[in-house]
């Protein structure tokens, strides 16, 4: 037994006749639970278990033990023979006790007046995601997460659809410290809890910046007891989705193919590619299944006065992708500690993350990189495979070739710091001090050699250069608080003065012409020869605000809050520098009425509110005229630079806030005993004076990006809906949970009088979503001489393709004008990038020692450019081709195919900007599954430990979708060309084996 | 008690610290400087500032748009000189009348832009270097008259590509919608901004400030505006100044390749040139390491030198072998001017090296533009070649004026006797027209015309003014002015008359100009 201390409470009763009972008792999750009482049914005889869930008891026969606990219902067993009893305790009441953190203080879950989602910090990591974003996706409503495979990168996310132009990014809080993300630096372990707050109420309290959202994230304390040692260790298998590219023969089938056809029509008078005996597989050169190591120690523990949290981890993935990986080693130290009225906390964490990223977009280079092509070629400058004029035209790149000759890394070190000191000058009234810091210090370095990764490219010297960038960030808050109770009213609040600036500087200096000795270069700057140029500069900005938050709850029935916040920044003019953000909220806890007599409805809350927040994503001067002083020219007979000055950009000098008006409305129920949980909520929000960079006339001379105005209009409105099933059948116990969010998002006004925005493959209108697919509208292929002869507009006239008639097999364009040509002004919208709903979907189960989750996650209704699919079927140029699936081959091949004619040298069917290459982007994954198994606790005091678990686990293994490119979940953050899949990192499929300790 | 006492103490205590926490933030935490740059608030207040605003209006021509890298295309591989076989198919596409996209940024926007960026910089010299003190009066007036050659050099392209545009005199802002103004609008402004600067610039700078415009460039440009609308007789009177200059100011170089090398530089034969240098090797932004090479080399430069872009039309090659030179051997600007596979047989007094090395096999019969590459003087392109541009050079100026006086009635011997001093350049040596199997071109004003139009293809080719100049022959207007191009270069199988003269207004400047401005017509 140990040092472990008995439960009281042991009653008189005959020894000889009672048997003793031990065992002990655990969460769903396998977590012990102290305090849980156990009680010998019809009598008050029973214990309690100690902080390791044990406990030990003496029972008479034929005994049944009830175990309660508040929040987790009771289990009964009977005692019959056994003397251990261990038992598994759901909990029932959904959490609503459970304290959430919004900003500037914390509230009861089931006194939310706002839309908060609670991210259950085990499901998160479960995917085993090296960063906090990549781990949250599906896992809670109205939050788009989308995600890449890229080592070191992150996902990107957007709450409640997008409300600017430009940086849709929501707000972090990390421990208190306010900052612009958590990022891959960011253990995504030492995390305890995460709120995303979604609506006004609940964000307005971070005023200006908080119209995208926030996210809170808590890191783990020290709970009281003994030391806890907390081991996670994680290996995985990941590997890349492939594309079904065509092998040498294949290729060059295709290829004479189509220079036959172009010869045929005359538009090319070479003859055809003297293609060279080479068979490279290109993705079998640059992918391979990549190890990934995650370890994690944590140790905590505390008493009544303090608590401490010290963990340390080192998390590598080598990379799935040649040229690509990355390193993290993060560790951390919370403490926390009170005397009398006086209370303190610091968290400090430390990370350093070695990135290597790539120089190259290679899943755009192993289809460009033609087959016939080798890897390495020694009469190549650098010796490297790569396009040539007679056998392989193509200005492909190599991405072996680029990758070794440009050496790049990143390493990034990172201290995270908040402190906070707090006083309870009255029972009702505190005071708290918090700061925080959050600097950044980013060493870069680049090196090329010398060589060529393409085909006619121009000469370059070896270049090496540096890159020091240093950011600063830095926090002072103060805070009142109050909390008072009288009778049935309640009310508490925060006022507050807060200041954060950020300083960021960036240093730098590159060389030309190193030396190359015995095989290696010199890369340090000073073995540069020529050619010595630097670069320093600046960027800085400041923030202060005024904050206040009232609550008022009468009766546990009747919620009412109040949030105002007044922010001045440096990065608006002075006449526009200061605003004023605010909201209103109300609840009703309809099941605490009197009238309310149900048997099936355990609590049912409707909550409402409105609020405007505020959103300056942008540059610190931008509304400040400047004199570009870097300018050069040429004079004089010895040809010596001169320099030059003038104003490059041109600015609006009164930009102000973007403002967001958002109303909420939602409604929280649990039923049946708490085993069903169900929230609803709508929302609509209207962003107003949004800043946008609206091409100016290209007559006004200006450079360097089209000057900000707030001239947009956006609106978002979105119906969310989540519900939770726990429950227990026989030895299972069993949980389930589906959410589901929608979406629409409408242009109000675009700026500068304009009606429309135009990009090469997407239109945005006033009264419609952005960046809908506007494309030229195919309609089948020419198959006999009549289908030609038919084709003349209205007039009659014979419209023509790029000036010329088609012919058979020929793509048929729609000549929406009807102007007898086929241009750019024959689009029509043909799709729209947004999805019509998103799902997630979990469920859980445990039996005995082992347990059981998948999480799902979906979109549906969304459309998608393939990008890969139209460099892949790129016949007017040399490229690889993507395999033709059987029945779908070229016309020249197969008449009755639906795919045209493939001809070299002429784009008539092979447009960038056609719906040809527009799918529906629709999928369901599952992006988790995991089984585990947790040794008993027999087998565990045996060896010293608490808590022995092994788990396998799978990410993203099963895709359903129609989707042909690799992966229909990617990242593009341009708002007015989201869905365009441009062979940007697709999902890493991975395999991964765990296991955690506690002792 | 005490221990009360010092509760209360503590509790006061916390009190004023938080309160002086609350005060100490004062609002002018928030007036954060920008120390990268000064404001335009804090500018254009000194002598110096003037000086370095023109600098920076300078600085324009080393932008892709110019003749550092796009322009050429327009003007030299559009023309019957050249042709472009380049893989990516739609910048070939426009040397060929090819236009589908109007948009399309490296066949038509980039000029658009770097010409108004050009002229934005001139129009802020402009509006506010009047307002500086100086010290010295004159120093001001150069500075306004460079800005004003620099404006007209912008307009002049802008009048030839696409025959209208927006006039912008004065800088604007954001809120600014261009007004349409038509091509006579926009000579005549080419015609007032160069006769004014003409009567300040000097003939000659120290040679710190070699590469400025000088007085010569001024009226050179100016006599090629007048050209351009037929004004002959204006052009002339421009061109007997820049004439009377010779032996003093101005003249033919011996050797003919010292005008498109980086050893002879800024010689009597350049009037107005892009001072090249390779000394920044950054790319083509509005950084202090910004690039200020000669970028077209790569771009016309056989593969696997350079991307090969553009390449030479192969008619030359006979064009030029049908005369011999007094010595009995071809025409040497031929080899200076082309690379070709019969290059050494024709040449054997010269090196048959292209680069370094032999006619390669898959060079096949291509033939390439040598005029300025690098391969005088090494065996690689890059984006930062060292010989200046020759925007105008005298010899240009000699046919001109040939071709004014022919054109306003003047005498054939006279106007060829300007011809034969380009054809008996020292290092070309070629008989005079009248000793030559040219010599009918003397019995009329139209045969000499048209055996000028040859003469300047032969002196000038690849040196941005065939296009110009067949616009201002109208060949480009008339189907017989076709046809003879299209027995030169097939490209013209797709010109339609009356269309693609001038390119489209980029759309996306129509569209966005409520509009004020209309695309060109057929388009």
């Amino acid at each position: 037994m140990g040092e472990r201390a008995l439960g009281t409470k042991v009653m008189a009763i005959p020894l000889a006749q009672q048997q003793k009972v031990e065992g002990r008792v655990v969460d769903e999750q396998g977590n012990a639970l102290a305090g849980i009482s156990i009680l010998v049914k019809g009598t008050q005889q029973g214990t309690t278990t100690n902080e390791d869930g044990y406990y030990t008891l003496n029972v008479p026969p034929n005994a049944v033990l009830v175990y309660t606990y508040v929040g987790y219902g009771s289990q009964e067993e009977t005692v019959g023979t056994r003397t251990t009893i261990n038992v598994t305790l759901m909990s029932t009441q959904q959490d609503l006790e459970e304290v959430v953190v919004i900003g500037y203080g914390e509230v009861k879950k089931k006194d939310l007046t706002g839309a908060v989602s609670v991210i259950n910090t085990k499901d998160m990591v479960k995917t085993g995601s090296p960063t906090i974003g990549q781990s949250i996706q599906g896992l809670a409503t109205g939050v788009n997460v989308r995600n890449t495979g890229n080592a070191g990168g992150d996902a990107s996310i957007e709450i409640r659809g997008v409300g600017t132009l430009r940086d849709n990014n929501p707000l972090w809080v990390i421990d208190g410290m306010i900052t612009s993300g958590a990022g891959a630096d960011f253990n995504p372990n030492d995390v305890e809890s995460i709120q995303i707050l979604k609506d006004a109420s609940a964000a307005a309290i971070y005023g200006s910046r908080a119209a995208n959202g926030v996210i809170i994230v808590t890191t783990k304390k020290g709970a009281n007891g003994p030391m806890k040692v907390d081991v996670n260790v994680r290996q995985s298998f990941d590997w890349s989705p492939k594309y079904d590219l065509m092998d040498a023969s294949e290729y060059k089938k295709y290829n004479d193919m189509a220079y036959q056809e172009g010869i045929k029509d005359g538009v090319w008078n070479g003859g055809l590619q003297q293609h060279a005996d080479y068979d490279t597989d290109w993705q079998k050169e640059t992918l391979k299944t990549a190890l990934i190591q995650d370890y994690n120690v944590a140790l905590s523990g505390g008493n009544e006065v303090g608590n401490y949290y010290v963990s340390g981890g080192y998390y590598n993935n080598e990379g799935m992708m040649y040229g690509n990986s990355f390193d993290r080693y993060s560790f951390r130290v919370n403490t926390s500690g009170r005397k009398g009225i006086f209370s303190f906390g610091e968290t400090v964490s430390l990370a350093q993350t070695e990135r290597d990223p790539l120089q190259t977009t290679p899943y755009v280079d192993v289809i460009r990189m033609l087959p016939t092509i080798p890897l390495r070629d020694p009469s190549n400058p650098g010796g490297y495979g790569y396009g040539n004029e007679s056998n392989a035209r193509t200005f492909g790149t190599n991405p072996i070739a680029r990758e070794d000759l440009e050496d790049t890394h990143t390493t990034i070190y990172r201290i995270r710091g908040s402190f906070w000191g707090q006083a309870q000058l009255t029972k009702w009234l505190s005071y708290k001090l918090n700061t925080g810091i959050d600097y950044i210090f980013d060493d870069y370095r680049y090196f090329r050699g010398q060589g060529n990764w393409t085909m006619n490219q121009e000469f370059r010297d070896p270049t090496g250069s540096k890159n020091r960038v240093k950011e600063l960030n830095r926090l002072v808050e103060n805070t009142l608080n109050f909390n008072k109770d009288f009778d049935k009213h309640h009310i508490d609040g925060v006022a507050g003065l807060t200041y954060q600036d950020y300083y960021r500087e960036e240093v730098g200096a590159q060389r030309l012409k190193f030396p190359l000795l015995s095989g290696g270069y010199i890369t340090v700057l000073d073995a540069g020869q020529s050619n010595q140029t630097n670069w320093n500069s600046i960027g800085e900005y400041a923030l202060i605000s005024y904050l206040a938050r009232a609550n008022y709850i009468y009766d546990e029935k009747y919620f009412l809050t109040a949030t105002f916040r007044r922010d001045g920044t440096s990065k608006l003019g002075p006449a526009n520098r200061w605003d004023n953000f605010y909201s209103v909220s109300g609840a009703w806890r309809i099941s605490n009425e009197a009238f309310f007599n149900s048997n099936l409805i355990d609590d049912l809350k409707l909550r409402a509110n409105y609020g405007q927040l505020g959103n300056a994503a942008i540059g610190n001067w931008d509304y400040l005229g400047t004199i570009n002083p870097n300018i050069v020219t040429v004079f004089g007979v010895d040809q010596n630079l001169v320099n030059g000055a003038t104003q490059v950009k041109i600015v609006n000098s009164d930009l102000r806030w973007e403002k967001s008006q958002q109303v909420n409305i939602g409604l929280d129920a649990a039923f049946l005993n708490n085993r069903l949980g169900m929230t609803i909520e709508y929302y609509n929000a209207k962003t107003t004076d949004v800043l946008t960079a609206m091409p100016i006339s290209m007559t006004t001379g200006n450079q360097g990006g089209a000057p900000l105005a707030n001239a947009a209009s956006l609106k978002n409105t979105g119906v969310e809906i989540s519900a939770n099933w726990k429950d227990k059948v026989g030895d299972v116990n069993y949980s389930l949970g589906a959410n589901i969010t929608t979406l629409s998002n409408k242009i109000l006004a675009l700026g500068y009088g304009n009606q429309v925005f135009y990009t090469g493959q997407t239109r945005s209108e006033i009264g419609r979503s952005l960046g809908e697919y506007y494309l030229l509208k195919t309609d089948g292929l020419f198959r006999s001489q009549e289908d030609i002869d038919r084709y003349v507009n209205s007039e009659g006239v014979p419209i023509t393709i790029e000036g010329k008639r088609p012919q058979l097999g020929d793509l048929r364009y729609i000549d929406t004008d009807d102007n007898g040509q086929i241009t750019t002004n024959d689009r029509q919208i043909v799709g729209s990038p947004w999805a019509d709903f998103q799902i997630g979907f979990n469920a859980g189960a445990s039996w005995k020692n082992f347990d059981f989750s998948m999480m799902w996650y979906g979109q549906f209704g969304n459309d998608v450019l393939n990008g890969a699919m139209r460099q892949g079927r790129l016949f007017a140029d040399n490229s690889n081709y993507i395999r033709f699936e059987k029945g779908h081959e070229p016309y020249q091949e197969n008449p009755d195919s639906d795919f045209p004619r493939i001809i070299y040298a002429d784009t008539r069917n092979t447009r960038g900007d056609t719906d040809l290459w527009l799918e529906d982007g629709s999928y369901i994954r599952m992006r988790n599954v995991q089984l585990g198994y947790t040794f008993s606790s027999n087998t565990l005091t045996k060896i010293g430990l608490n808590n022995l678990r092994f788990y396998v686990s799978g990410n993203n293994l099963i895709t359903i979708t129609k989707y042909k490119g690799l992966d229909p979940d990617f990242i593009n953050t341009d708002v007015w060309d989201r869905g365009t899949d441009n062979m940007g990192f697709p999902n890493a499929r991975t395999v991964m084996f765990g296991l955690q300790v506690n002792f | 008690m005490i221990e009360k006492k010092m509760k209360k103490i503590q509790y006061i205590a916390l009190l004023a610290l938080g309160f002086s926490l609350f005060s100490a933030c004062k609002k002018d935490l928030l007036d954060v400087k920008n120390p990268n740059e000064p404001t335009t608030e804090t500018f254009w207040k000194t002598e110096e500032d003037a000086q370095k605003g023109i600098n920076a209006a300078y600085s324009r021509l080393y932008k892709e748009g110019t003749w550092m890298r796009w322009l050429s295309f327009r003007y030299d591989l559009s023309s019957d000189e050249g042709w472009s076989t380049s893989p990516w198919n739609e910048l070939g596409d426009w040397t060929r009348f090819n236009y589908v996209n109007y948009n399309f940024f490296e066949g038509n926007n980039v000029h658009w832009q770097d010409f108004y960026v050009g002229i934005f910089r001139a129009n802020q010299v402009l509006k506010y270097v009047p307002d500086i003190e100086f010290t010295n009066e004159e120093k001001k007036d150069l500075i306004l008259a460079q800005a004003q050659f620099l404006r007209a050099l912008w307009y002049f392209q802008i009048a030839i590509l696409w025959e209208k545009g927006a006039l912008v005199l004065e800088p604007t802002d954001a809120s600014y919608v261009p007004e349409e103004s038509s091509e006579e609008a926009i000579w005549a402004q080419v015609e007032k901004d160069l006769q004014e600067s003409a009567t300040v610039l000097p003939e000659k700078w120290g040679d710190a400030d070699v590469g400025r415009a000088t007085v010569g460039a001024a009226k050179a440009l100016l006599a090629k505006a007048y050209m351009q609308q037929h004004k002959y007789q204006e052009a002339k009177t421009e061109l007997d100044w820049l004439i009377g200059k010779e032996g003093t100011l101005y003249g033919l170089m011996d050797e003919y390749l010292d005008n498109f090398t980086q050893y002879k530089e800024n010689n009597k034969e350049g009037i107005f040139e892009i001072q090249f240098s390779d000394e920044n090797k950054g790319g083509t932004g509005e950084d202090a390491s910004m690039a200020t090479g000669f970028q077209r080399t790569q771009f016309y430069a056989p593969s696997p030198i350079g991307w090969q872009d553009g390449k030479a039309r192969p008619w030359f090659i006979n064009e030029y072998k049908k005369e011999k030179n007094l010595d009995g051997t071809n025409d040497i600007r031929l080899y200076y001017n082309l690379y070709y596979k019969g290059s050494a047989a024709d040449f054997p007094a010269e090196s048959p090296l292209v680069y370094g090395r032999s006619w390669q096999n898959d060079w096949g019969d291509q033939t390439y533009v040598r005029k300025y590459s690098t391969g005088y003087y090494r065996d690689i392109e890059d984006y930062f070649a060292p010989n200046n541009y020759r925007i105008i050079r005298y010899a240009d100026i000699l046919l001109m004026y040939a071709e004014c006086i022919a054109e306003t009635g003047g005498s054939l011997t006279e106007a060829a006797s300007y011809v034969n001093k380009v054809r008996q350049r020292p290092s070309v040596n070629l008989p005079t027209l009248q000793n030559s199997i040219f010599k009918n071109a003397l019995n009329s004003k139209a045969e000499f015309l048209k055996r000028l139009q040859m003469e300047r293809s032969l002196e000038l080719c690849f040196e941005g003014w065939r296009w110009i100049d067949l616009k201002r022959w109208g060949m480009l207007d008339t189907q017989e002015g076709i046809d003879e191009l299209k027995s030169r270069d097939a490209d013209f199988n797709n010109f339609i008359i009356g269309k693609h003269s001038r390119l489209p207004i980029p759309q996306i400047e129509v569209d966005n100009s409520g509009g004020k401005l209309t695309q060109n017509p057929k388009y």
